[in-house]
């Protein structure tokens, strides 16, 4: 794929995280609002609550882009500033390896600790 | 006539270890550029100072510095319109300096040559023996004019804060006129273009320091913005872009006798 491709979906996850910003203050903390258009929860979860709203599979799907789409975005962007120091210009490409090894580690975490939401 | 204070700085990397201010001081007048100044200084009381200009009006890009702090043409640069007694010229920054206040754009020259800085057709023979103009409406024109302006001075690369950092990134004026030349409805050369620039693109985080520099107006921060999004919808396979054609022979206008000969050649 083209380099400036990488760039574009840096971007495009950059405004996808403000999305799910959104999203979220919309869904936990506009409670008037999503009762007023009959959507979501109207009144403050208990926590058993909680813990069962985050084991259905919509909450995991949204959870697992927000990872992908954070991880996208802070790594690539973290690649890009390093690779443009004194230090970053000697070694460009194991830093580029260890980047993904490491945004690769935190996925995996990522997604094993979301599947195991609530045991 | 008003006495001022030029600090300049020194540096001849074969007698200096490390750059030095040098001051001097002379009477000017209203109306006179810093250019006029050094000059006056090189000829009458240091011959030893080494500067770079040429047409003295702004067209050529030869005397960009750093005037008061300031990126600047020193030809452009009128002393009065600084407000100060006491002028500090320093050559420009992110450059190799060749001695006191030139310095050496050679490595920006040759990224320029490599992005291709002209119209890049597949109609060789009309190229080689042109039969008449491309023809190009005004807005197609407009999508580039104001680009075309630049002057390759230099003063962006002075300002640019990711050329200070990183040798590889071709910097504003260069992927300004990448841009110049893929937007121009004349040219095909636009893949072959976007294949040089593309790994330069990203490392532009458009600080814009490079528009606010220009000495001529231009905006190579827009021009680099506008490269991302059409390399970016080229890659993709979406981006478009109406060709010009060669223009038809106009006909000849069937009033063409009535009109009055003009006269001979007077010389």
């Amino acid at each position: 794929m083209r380099k400036i491709v990488f760039w574009g979906m840096h971007l495009l996850a950059g405004f996808l995280i403000f999305f799910f910003l959104l999203w979220h203050i919309f869904y936990m903390h506009y409670q008037s609002l999503t009762k007023a258009i009959g959507f979501g929860t109207h009144y403050p979860l208990i926590f058993s609550e909680v813990v069962a709203r985050a084991k259905t599979a919509g909450f995991k799907i949204a959870y697992v882009l927000f990872l992908i789409f954070v991880l996208y975005h802070a790594f690539y962007g973290l690649k890009n500033i390093l690779i443009e120091t004194e230090f970053g210009k000697k070694f460009e490409i194991p830093i580029k390896i260890l980047i993904i090894l490491f945004a690769t580690f935190l996925f995996i975490y990522g997604i094993f600790t979301t599947l195991k939401i609530g045991g | 006539m008003k006495e001022i204070i030029f600090k300049i700085l020194r540096f001849d990397p074969e007698k200096d270890k490390k750059p030095y201010f040098k001051e001097y001081k002379i009477s000017v007048k209203e109306g006179d550029t810093v250019l006029d100044a050094l000059i006056y200084i090189k000829e009458n009381i240091d011959s030893t100072l080494s500067i770079r200009y040429s047409c003295r009006m702004g067209i050529c890009g030869s005397c960009g510095m750093i005037i008061n702090s300031k990126p600047e043409l020193a030809c452009h640069t009128q002393i009065f319109e600084l407000k100060s007694n006491i002028i500090e010229v320093r050559p420009m920054h992110n450059l190799p300096i060749i001695k006191d206040l030139v310095t050496n754009l050679s490595d920006y020259i040759k990224k320029h040559r490599s992005v291709k800085p002209y119209i890049i057709r597949d109609d060789k023979e009309e190229m080689d023996k042109p039969k008449r103009e491309y023809a190009q409406i005004p807005d197609e024109l407009l999508k580039f004019l104001q680009f075309s302006y630049c002057i390759k001075c230099g003063l962006c690369i002075t300002q640019c804060p990711t050329c200070s950092a990183y040798e590889g990134f071709l910097g504003p004026f260069v992927l300004a006129q990448a841009y110049r030349y893929s937007i121009d409805s004349r040219d095909k050369g636009i893949n072959e273009r976007i294949k040089i620039v593309e790994s330069s693109l990203p490392n532009c985080h458009f600080a814009t320091a490079c528009s606010s520099a220009c000495p001529k107006g231009v905006d190579p921060a827009l021009a680099i913005q506008l490269l991302k999004r059409i390399s970016m919808l080229n890659s993709l396979g979406i981006f478009k872009k109406k060709i010009s054609e060669i223009a038809p022979e106009p006909s000849p206008s069937p009033d063409k006798d009535k009109y009055p000969k003009a006269p001979p050649p007077s010389v």
